[in-house]
């Protein structure tokens, strides 16, 4: 017969195996995440032009599928950010400067002047600040923490303030780091509520030369 | 004597009064809404009132932020989602920041498209179309995230407005998405009272405070409210709040004013008792033929207050004269009060045949109201005050009197000023015709001081700059009836087939609802352009109607004033009288609203009615009172003078009041209101006097009545508060506002100070007016002087004291044991001698005339007996003489003052330039008691303190007759003193004619 103690202290050490074998989500020591912190502060440092591919999913409340789109995402320091889809084939969404636009099958270019105080922020140009931004600016404005999963390292930020002063509409980001290259794997925006946006990322490439007219406006674009 | 003694007849209403007044008031319903309060018949009222039906959710409230508050629309959903499923929430969505429901809006505008546009907008709601409409709209929502786009595929997932406007630059839709966003919340049950309106925004409040502390929204934003519920809650809210402040501030204001004038508190109960009762029934009226009281209205209770006062009042002053009361006298003040109640209550009631239904309400409560006033002053108010009669104020007649005098001197100047008024009048027309006496805006009536009306203001701001939808002209009824009703069941399951949920499904099925209502005849869609030509149109067409129904009403009224007056007089020239008073009275408000830059509006048109009654009210009270006086102005404003001033402040008090209500309207008619009280008392108290033919004059006045002291300030209370202020403040400062007083008194008092000039110009001929005035100011100073010897102990006090000149007489004369006489003139401050004598350790008493009040003597006494000096009151009461030589044989100096001529033993006197009479009785007395008689004086120096002088006294000796022996010792005394009254003309305060 197997003393009690025994077998309890044996299916708790089965249990945590297992636990860390599936890649249940683990949090990040304070060291952990200072050290996860430089690297990717350092990647994002370091890097002047990224480009993936990507798979745009949205969830919004009330639906009962979400909506997957796919395309391309460019980016080039400091303040350019291009997503192009492919399905939808011609839609696109730019930010260059103070300038976004976004152009959606079968309708008018959307043009909105982001220097303007009582503009909004578009959802282009908060994925913009993501990318130019860095660890420091999360601490700034975010609750930050972090798990791990294997080998992927989850970012979760949470606005210290409520959305009506962080850019709109954001409840929280979660951010997926794969280890040790601290590279981009995806990020989850929640909005509001149960409506959501996320996106996934594949063949990350960062530094390569960006033509700089791959950023420019339609010629024809009137603000 | 015809009074109301049975109390069976005076008690047995008020219970059931009460009861049914409490009744009244517990079930009445408050009239929030504007509509109803104008005439119905006008077509631009009834595009209105179907506009509101049909655009406006009884049930749904619209929290708008506050300016500077900046919300995006994520936050707006979370709050929409937090706020469902709290108590009282039936519904919580983001609207589109407007007042309009959004989905009935779309309807009307679909419903307005021409009949091929309304057919392909009605084909979207076939089963295969909304499908494949959803798929698309699926699709759209694919790719490049557009906030804006996802807002409006969420709000009008079927794409409802393409088809309205095809050019996405005519359509506001879009634009409105851009508007800052708005919570629309619904009840979660019917809201029928407006006790269910106010419930249901206090929850709303309750519920997105909730909310936003949940969220952890910082900082907190602030939500305002609007909507029908919103405004009705409010409305209602800000009527009771009104009625009450309305209600405190004119029965505290005119209890203060009554009590100030009469200092009577018991009466003022009772009056208040008879207001309440006359109130009580106004209600009970207004329960039982409206059943309701309308924002007009709530102003009733202070006009009623204000008015009705009168002729509680009229009723008060008759039982406090003195003397008995005559039957006759009071059965005339009963008819005048029943006449120009029952005026001033047709006036009123002629309003009922208005087309206005707010006015009718008004028009019964207070003419209701006003006759009710006028049975309880003549029955309930009578009976009590007949038992216990009060008194009125010694200084009221008094008062009276001098004012009627003053009218009466000046009647020329006034006959003349109303020629010129009348004159300027017809002059300036032409100018003045284009002044807007009557402004016919009627954004007065709006509620703008209320939280919903300015939340309305801010979406109507904000949508103000939304692009205008232009729409190709349709044909609604035919669109109506080409409509062939949806299922909405059908169109649920389209959209749950899709993979939409039932929020993405709210506002389409709305659409639908509304047009299948409409189609169904239940609903009418007035298109906004509709509503917002109507609300222009409305103004013209209550213009019209008001001007139409003033023309027709004033003619009524005129007659019905003119039927009463010929009533109560009976006679041509009165009633003409009466009119003239009423047209002067209407020319001073026009003159006063030209002067204070004001207008009349649609409700203060009011005042014109009101102050009719009130002028009639006045003038027939006081043409009666002259006929009854025959004339004698004195006589008749003895009874109306106070009573008429006191009412017509009661009456601005009460019309003040509106001021204080949050209704615009109501400020503007109380303070036109309270220019027509003052036109109407001007009118009624000075001209209209001076117009009476057969004015008694009373040029001739017996001077002789005429007190010669300040009945203001020469009162117990007045000594009371001086004193007071003496002893907490230095000499100086006192001596200064003593001075003051002193010179203003004298620049109001022209025909005393031409008195006082006389006297002094026995002195010295070149005496000047302004150095006549001069001697008010040295007699305030030392009236300060007074007043700071009383209040400070006698050895501080008599250091004021610095000179002291043959004081040794009196020493020695004490020291013998001997009494003495001290006289004096009216010079310096007497009374310090009185002081100086106590501190000496003299005996001393003091002779004085009875002062105007036993009050004042008792105070003058006490302040005597702290100096250790006797008071002896000499007046009719002989055995004073008796108590005279008692205390000369006592060993007492007896004080007088021998230049006051007085009825017994009068002797005349030489002056440097003039005769003058003292009062010699005293030396017959010192003569008979075989005392000397010792002259003295006490003057201020420059240096501001006092000089007493003691002259060598004499004892009297026959010099012939008693006459002749009496002007002997009187010039004796007279030449003793003239030195010090040459020396010191502006200490000799002899206020009464001696020459």
């Amino acid at each position: 017969m197997v003393p009690i103690r025994t077998a309890l202290l044996t299916a708790l050490v089965i249990l945590g195996l297992r636990g860390i074998a599936v890649g249940e989500p683990v949090p990040v020591s304070p060291s952990d995440l200072a050290k996860c912190e430089k690297g990717f502060g350092a990647l994002q440092q370091s890097t002047r032009t990224f480009s993936a591919d990507i798979v745009q999913t949205l969830f919004l409340q009330g639906l009962a599928q979400p909506i997957v789109s796919r395309g391309a995402l460019f980016y080039a320091a400091p303040d350019r950010l291009l997503i192009r889809f492919s399905q939808p084939a011609g839609e696109w969404m730019l930010v260059h400067g103070a300038q976004s636009a976004v152009k959606k099958q079968g309708k008018p270019l959307e043009l909105r002047d982001l220097s303007s105080s009582n503009s909004k922020s578009s959802h282009a140009a908060n994925l913009l600040d993501f990318f130019r931004s860095g660890p420091d600016h999360w601490h700034r404005d975010f609750d930050v923490s972090m798990t791990q999963e294997g080998d992927q390292v989850l970012v979760h930020l949470k606005p210290w303030m409520t959305p009506t002063t962080t850019f709109q509409g954001v409840e929280s980001i979660i951010t997926t780091l794969q280890l040790p290259s601290y590279e981009l794997v995806s990020m989850e925006i929640t909005l509001s509520g149960s409506n959501r946006v996320s996106y996934e990322f594949s063949h990350p490439r960062r530094n390569l030369d960006l033509a700089p007219s791959l950023f420019d406006l339609p010629k024809d674009a009137a603000p | 004597m015809a009074f109301p003694s049975s109390t069976l007849l005076r008690v047995l209403p008020i219970p059931v009064i009460v009861a049914l007044g409490a009744w009244s008031l517990a079930t009445i319903r408050f009239q929030t809404e504007l509509l109803p309060l104008f005439p119905q018949n006008l077509p631009s009222v009834q595009i209105l009132k179907k506009a509101q039906a049909s655009v406006v959710s009884e049930h749904e409230v619209i929290a708008v932020p506050a300016p500077g508050t900046n919300l995006g629309w994520a936050t707006m959903q979370s709050l929409a989602e937090h706020l469902r499923g709290k108590p009282g929430m039936g519904s919580a969505n983001i609207g589109m920041g407007t007042t309009r429901s959004p989905s009935v809006w779309i309807a009307s505008m679909a419903g307005e498209l021409p009949p091929d546009r309304f057919a392909l907008f009605a084909r979207r709601f076939e089963p295969s179309a909304v499908s494949d409409q959803l798929h698309a709209t699926l699709d759209e929502m694919s790719g490049a995230i557009d906030e804006t786009e996802m807002g409006r595929l969420h709000f009008d997932p079927l794409q409802m407005e393409t088809v309205i406007f095809p050019d996405p630059k005519t359509n506001p839709m879009s634009a409105t998405l851009t508007l800052p966003p708005v919570l629309t919340i619904g009840a979660d049950r019917p809201l029928r009272t407006f006790e269910d309106d106010q419930r249901f925004v206090d929850q709303v409040k309750a519920a997105v405070t909730s909310a936003v502390k949940e969220l952890a929204i910082s900082p907190a934003p602030h939500f305002l409210l609007t909507g029908q519920p919103a405004f009705t809650a409010d409305i209602s809210r800000q009527m009771k709040r009104d009625l009450i402040v309305m209600l405190v501030f004119t029965v505290t204001l005119i209890s203060l004013a009554f009590w100030c004038t009469y200092r009577s508190l018991m009466p003022l109960v009772w009056i208040l008792v008879a207001q309440f009762l006359a109130l009580l029934c106004a209600a009970i009226a207004g329960r039982l033929v409206f059943g309701e009281l309308n924002v007009m209205s709530i102003g009733f209770s202070s006009i009623l207050l204000g008015v009705g006062m009168d002729y509680c009042i009229l009723v008060y002053h008759f039982f406090a004269q003195e003397g008995s009361i005559l039957s006759d006298k009071w059965r005339e003040l009963r008819r005048a009060i029943w006449l120009s109640s029952a005026t001033t209550a047709a006036t009123f009631g002629i309003l009922y045949f208005s087309s206005f239904p707010g006015l009718r309400q008004l028009a019964v409560l207070v003419g209701i109201g006003l006759l009710a006033t006028a049975f309880f002053a003549t029955t309930f108010l009578a009976g009590l005050l007949a038992r216990h009669r009060p008194q009125a104020p010694r200084w009221l007649v008094p008062a009276s009197d001098r004012y009627a005098r003053f009218v009466s001197r000046h009647r020329l100047a006034f006959r003349v000023a109303a020629v010129v008024m009348v004159i300027g009048a017809l002059v300036l027309l032409p100018r003045l015709k284009d002044y807007p006496f009557y402004d016919s805006s009627i954004n007065q009536l709006q509620p703008t001081q209320i939280e919903a009306y300015q939340a309305q203001m801010i979406l109507e701001q904000a949508t103000a700059q939304l692009p205008k939808p232009t729409l190709a002209p349709g044909d609604p009824e035919k669109n109506r009836l080409a409509w062939v009703p949806v299922d909405l069941e059908a169109i649920k399951g389209e959209f749950h087939a899709a993979g939409f949920d039932p929020s993405w499904a709210a506002s389409t099925l709305q659409v639908i609802d509304a047009l299948n209502r409409w189609h169904a005849g239940q609903l009418d869609l007035t298109g906004p352009d509709q509503a917002n030509a109507a609300w222009i149109r409305l103004r013209d067409d209550l213009n019209q109607t008001a001007v139409r129904d003033f023309e027709h009403l004033s003619l009524f009224m005129l007659a019905t004033v003119i039927l009463l007056c010929t009533v109560a007089h009976r006679s041509i020239r009165l009633v003409a009288l009466n009119m003239a008073a009423l047209l002067l009275a209407l020319l001073m408000l026009a003159g006063l609203l030209y002067l204070t830059q004001n207008s009349m509006t649609l409700v203060s048109l009011l005042c014109i009615p009101l102050m009719i009654g009130l002028v009639i009210d006045y003038s027939l009270h006081i043409l009666m009172a002259l006929e009854h006086e025959h004339g004698d102005l004195i006589h008749a404003f003895r009874h109306l003078a106070a009573p008429v001033v006191l009412t017509g402040l009661a009456s601005i008090i009460g019309f003040s009041a509106p001021m204080l209500s949050s209704q615009p309207a109501l400020q503007n008619f109380g303070n036109v209101m309270d220019l027509g009280t003052l036109s109407a008392v001007m009118s009624g108290l000075v001209l209209l006097p001076a117009l009476y033919v057969g004015l008694k004059h009373v040029h001739q006045i017996d001077e002789s009545h005429s007190p010669h002291y300040s009945e203001v300030l020469y009162r117990a209370p007045m000594f009371s508060g001086a004193a007071w202020l003496a002893r907490w403040s230095p000499l100086g400062l006192t001596r200064c506002l003593g001075g003051c007083v002193g010179t203003l008194y004298a620049l109001t008092h022209s025909g005393r100070v031409a008195e006082v000039l006389r006297n002094l110009r026995l002195l010295d001929p070149s005496v000047t007016p302004h150095q006549a005035r001069g001697l008010y100011q040295a007699f305030g100073q030392t009236m300060a002087d007074y007043f700071y010897i009383t209040t400070r102990s006698p050895a501080d006090a008599v250091k004021i004291i610095h000179e002291k000149i043959g004081y040794h007489y009196l020493s020695e004369l004490h020291a013998q044991g001997r009494g003495a006489i001290i006289v004096t003139a009216h010079l310096g401050l007497f009374e310090l001698g009185g002081l100086l004598m106590g501190q000496s350790g003299f005996p001393a008493a003091v002779l004085t005339l009875p002062e105007p009040s036993s009050g004042l003597t008792t105070w003058r006494a006490r302040a005597r007996q702290q100096w250790g000096v006797q008071t002896i009151e000499v007046g009719s009461d002989h055995f004073a003489f008796l108590e005279i030589a008692r205390r000369l044989r006592e060993g007492f100096f007896v004080a007088a003052l021998i230049d006051r001529p007085t009825s017994f033993a009068p002797s005349q006197v030489r002056f440097p330039h003039g005769t003058a009479h003292f009062s010699a009785g005293i030396l017959l007395i010192a003569q008979q008691c075989r005392v000397p008689v010792v002259p003295t004086t006490m003057v201020r120096q420059p240096d501001g303190f006092y000089r007493a002088e003691v002259f060598q006294p004499f004892e009297i000796e026959p010099q012939g007759t008693r006459e002749e022996t009496l002007q002997f010792y009187s010039q004796k005394i007279a030449d003793t003193l003239m030195p010090t009254l040459c020396t010191h003309p502006e200490q000799w305060y002899q206020f009464v004619p001696l020459s």
